[in-house]
């Protein structure tokens, strides 16, 4: 809670105009809510967010190129607000919010919901630790949400200083984990980092466009050029733009099975 | 009766029964296949002679009939005297061990003999008027034994019966021209007579039954063991009953009402013995088949076989044996009038197999074995297992056609169904319903009047959805539903979603499945257009495809659902469709009513668009409607 005003500081994101507007409209009813921004897609939402530093985020689940859960993947750690997501109907969401918590609002929304959620974050603001719990909360949900219904993802949201970057997922040749950091490759020969877990983003990616060469590396299956055997029953696989990978013995395996088959 | 008269009588019956079964075996060599055995033909030719001969010139002469005819006489003993000979060459023949050389010595020194006695009987005939030549019958006799005695040496460990026939035809013959040469006509016992002047008879009798079995017994045995049977009747009757009764009082009225009474129960016993002498040649002689008793085998056969293949292939099997025919054959007919069931020549048949639908079958029966024809009954037989094959196979193809309806039904009922469940779960789907609702519930606070306009649309477009029982919609009637649908995305997207229909109007009036258009504008807002960050257009268009009169390709409509969204990558979309996103619902749709194959297509390009073309054909009715209403004017 920032200034001297105790009221609670709402951004709203939603790609639907009308649906935003109701929204706001609703929320300008409350006396101890103050709407600091909207935004109408999932990148303005996060540059919104990360210069307004509101207490509540209302982000829409669904909305192009980036969406309310990518929204909330790119946020900075120390950025990030208490989050109430808002849906019109998405079976698999829903369930994964409740089982681990995850405040969210269906829409048409209706204000005494409304208000339930205003009262709620305002209880867990009063609390210390609410950050960390709230950031492990939404991961969970989030990888609960794309184990069972998620689409695979097409663009990579990439932050680069004060811009975000979106990677279409068509133009990455080769992904290689660095520690915490994932190093992405692209056609253009641009490297983009990011901090994702390389297990996550491999499950998130269409596994038939990509296949994991190693603990470390996953690879455009396009943009293989030659696949070398070496001797001792494992690959290396050169890429277009001649990056040389060692194959693990696993997934030599593996490789033969899915790739080396006619 | 004196043993003269007696032996006179019989002597006259055996050249006209001989006379008979040479005729006959002379039909039926020249009836069966040409040329195929010239040696039973001049077997058949020769026995006939000498029996036309001996009839003339002994039966009449001695019962008093002609003159004494020395040269026919000769003739006919020179006939007989070639007999052997010709046999001889038969059993050469059908040897299998003997070189063509022997076969020639021996068969020549045969027909040399014959012919010596031939010349020595016309010499005879000639100079004194005494026929048969003594000396000629001695020497064939003695000749043809000693021919015998080496035949039987060169066709030791022969198989069959046909060694068994000739040796015993020749060895008749021997004792017959012993006979002959040993006494005068007419002194003998009537038994001797017999067995030496009609020793040809058991031979046409042994070639009939090897060769011509069926047609020996049906045309010359049933009838002759019939009469023969009335005959000994009639006889036993006379000599035990008649006679005693007749002894006392010959002439009284007592012995005219027996006589009445007794011609009164020949006829009447006749048929009965027909037919009882009938069926002792069918099954004693022929062993032929009960055809009853066939048909009923045949149809408890064919009742267990579901493909009409298999019935057929049963029919022949069961069909073969029965008329003893060396192959049965079916084969598709393409015979379009089946008043012909059974044709037939003469020794093959083809029966129609009479079924409801084509393809219709043919039975043909090829190479009846031992001079078979099809009989009158034969034919009947036929045709009544053609009729139960027919019926049969009418069973199964009605069977196989109710089972593939049924399951075609059931395969619909499911789709409508499906159908039904997506129209109120997904077509409309429930995040669609929902947004609907979030925008109308703006529009109520900023103008209402839209919201209600709103409102209004989307219970038509409920109400659209929902109706139940109309498969088919016109064109028109689609559109409505998709420009209510389209109103409400528009009101939620606003300027971010621009779309474009240009469907002729004449094409509006195409009746095509309902819902197949909206699902895919849908579709194209759904993961086209809404997932760009500035929208996009959605084009709507149809055209008429033109009948193309080389192939047989119907006329169609063509309509097209274009987004410039952010199209999609070919795995995404199998993804998506292996998910049933109404796509294959459609497809599956289309495809049932007839809009071939592959009635709808996708192109998409990551970043640029999707374009989705569905192909409606144009029912019979429609489509010289929409031709003439297309016609430039």
């Amino acid at each position: 809670m920032s200034g001297a005003s105790d009221k609670l500081r709402v951004v709203i994101a939603d790609d639907e105009r009308p649906a935003r507007s109701f929204l706001m409209s609703m929320l300008r009813t409350f006396d101890d809510v103050e709407i600091v921004g909207e935004a109408a897609n999932g990148v303005e939402a996060v540059t919104l967010i990360e210069a307004r530093r509101p207490d509540l985020a209302l982000l829409d689940l669904q909305m192009p190129e980036l969406d309310g859960l990518g929204v909330v993947r790119l946020l900075r750690k120390n950025r990030m607000p208490l989050v109430a997501f808002v849906t019109a109907h998405d079976e698999h969401a829903v369930r994964a919010f409740e089982v681990n918590a995850v405040d969210y609002i269906l829409k048409p929304v209706d204000a005494a919901r409304l208000r339930q959620t205003i009262d709620r974050v305002k209880e867990r603001l009063e609390r210390e630790d609410y950050h960390a719990e709230e950031t492990e909360r939404i991961r969970a949900a989030a990888a609960d949400y794309e184990a069972e219904g998620g689409k695979p993802l097409l663009r990579i949201p990439v932050r680069r200083r004060d811009e975000i970057v979106l990677v279409p997922v068509n133009q990455l040749v080769s992904i290689v984990a660095d520690g915490e950091l994932l190093n992405l490759r692209t056609t253009d020969n641009e490297t983009h980092t990011i901090c994702y877990r390389l297990r996550d983003l491999a499950a998130r990616l269409d596994s038939t466009r990509f296949v994991r060469l190693g603990r470390g590396t996953v690879v455009n299956v396009d943009m293989i050029r030659r696949i070398v055997s070496v001797p001792g029953g494992t690959f290396t696989v050169i890429l277009t733009d001649n990056q040389e990978f060692r194959v693990s013995r696993i997934q030599s395996r593996l490789l033969r099975e899915k790739l080396l088959r006619l | 009766m004196t043993t003269g008269t007696v032996a006179s009588l019989i002597n006259l019956l055996g050249f006209i029964t001989g006379l008979v079964l040479y005729v006959l075996l002379l039909w039926m060599v020249l009836t069966s296949r040409p040329g195929s055995n010239r040696l039973t033909l001049l077997t058949g030719i020769l026995g006939f002679a000498w029996n036309i001969g001996a009839f003339s010139g002994y039966g009449l002469f001695n019962l008093g009939f002609t003159e004494s005819a020395p040269l026919l006489l000769a003739a006919a003993f020179s006939a007989l005297c070639f007999l052997p000979a010709v046999v001889v060459h038969s059993a050469l023949r059908a040897g299998e061990k003997t070189s063509r050389a022997q076969n020639l010595l021996i068969a020549g020194l045969a027909y040399a003999m014959s012919g010596v006695a031939t010349l020595m009987h016309f010499g005879s005939a000639i100079t004194n008027g005494a026929v048969p030549s003594q000396f000629a019958l001695r020497g064939v006799t003695i000749g043809f034994v000693a021919l015998l005695i080496v035949l039987l040496l060169i066709t030791r460990g022969q198989t069959g019966r046909g060694r068994v026939l000739w040796v015993v035809a020749m060895s008749v013959f021997a004792v017959s021209a012993l006979h002959l040469s040993n006494h005068e006509i007419g002194q003998d016992p009537w038994w001797l007579q017999l067995a030496g002047h009609h020793a040809s008879l058991p031979l046409a009798l042994l070639i009939l039954y090897q060769d011509f079995r069926f047609a020996f017994a049906d045309i010359f045995l049933k009838r002759a063991l019939a009469f023969i049977l009335l005959a000994g009747l009639i006889f036993g009757i006379f000599v035990f009953g008649v006679m005693p009764i007749l002894a006392g009082n010959p002439a009284s009225e007592r012995s005219i009402a027996l006589l009445l009474a007794m011609w009164a129960v020949t006829a009447l016993v006749f048929p009965l013995l027909s037919r009882g002498a009938e069926w002792l040649i069918d099954k004693v002689v022929l062993k032929r088949v009960d055809y009853t008793q066939l048909a009923a085998t045949l149809s408890r056969a064919i009742e267990r076989c579901e493909i009409p293949d298999a019935i057929l292939d049963e029919t022949v099997r069961t069909l073969a044996p029965a008329l003893s025919a060396q192959s049965i054959e079916w084969s598709d007919s393409e015979l379009k009038d089946h008043l012909n069931w059974v044709q037939q020549d003469r020794r093959s048949a083809r029966i129609a197999v009479p079924s409801m639908d084509s393809p219709r079958y043919i039975l043909r029966i090829r190479n009846l074995s031992g001079g078979r024809r099809l009989l009158s009954d034969d034919l009947a037989m036929l045709e009544r297992v053609a009729l139960l094959v027919a019926r049969r196979i009418d069973a199964v193809r009605s069977m196989q056609e109710r089972y593939r309806h049924d399951l075609q039904e059931q395969e619909m009922r499911k789709l409508a169904a499906e159908a039904e469940l997506r129209a109120l779960r997904a077509q409309i789907n429930p995040h669609f319903l929902f947004n609907a609702l979030t925008t109308i519930g703006y529009l109520i606070q900023t103008a209402p009047e839209r919201a209600l306009g709103t409102l209004m649309r989307l219970s038509g477009l409920l109400r659209g959805v929902l109706r139940s029982g109309a498969e088919f919609v016109t064109i028109g009637e689609e559109l409505d539903l998709v420009e209510a649908y389209l109103d409400i995305e528009r009101a939620r997207f606003e300027g971010r979603l621009r779309v474009h229909i240009d469907i002729p109007w004449e094409l509006r009036r195409v009746r095509i499945p309902a819902l197949v258009i909206q699902p895919l504008v849908e579709n194209a807002i759904k993961h086209g257009i809404s997932e760009c960050l500035s929208g996009g257009e959605v084009r709507i268009t149809a055209r008429l495809q033109q009948p193309d009169e080389s192939s047989e390709v119907a006329a169609a409509v063509l309509i097209s659902v274009i987004d410039t969204g952010v199209g999609v990558t070919e795995t995404a979309l199998a993804r998506r469709r292996a998910r049933g996103f109404g796509l294959s619902n459609i497809e599956q749709r289309l495809q049932h009513y007839g809009s071939g194959k592959t009635p709808l297509t996708i192109r998409s390009t990551p970043g640029t668009g999707t374009t989705v073309e569905i192909r409606v054909s144009l029912q019979a009715g429609e489509t010289v409607n929409v031709l003439a209403s297309t016609k430039p004017s």
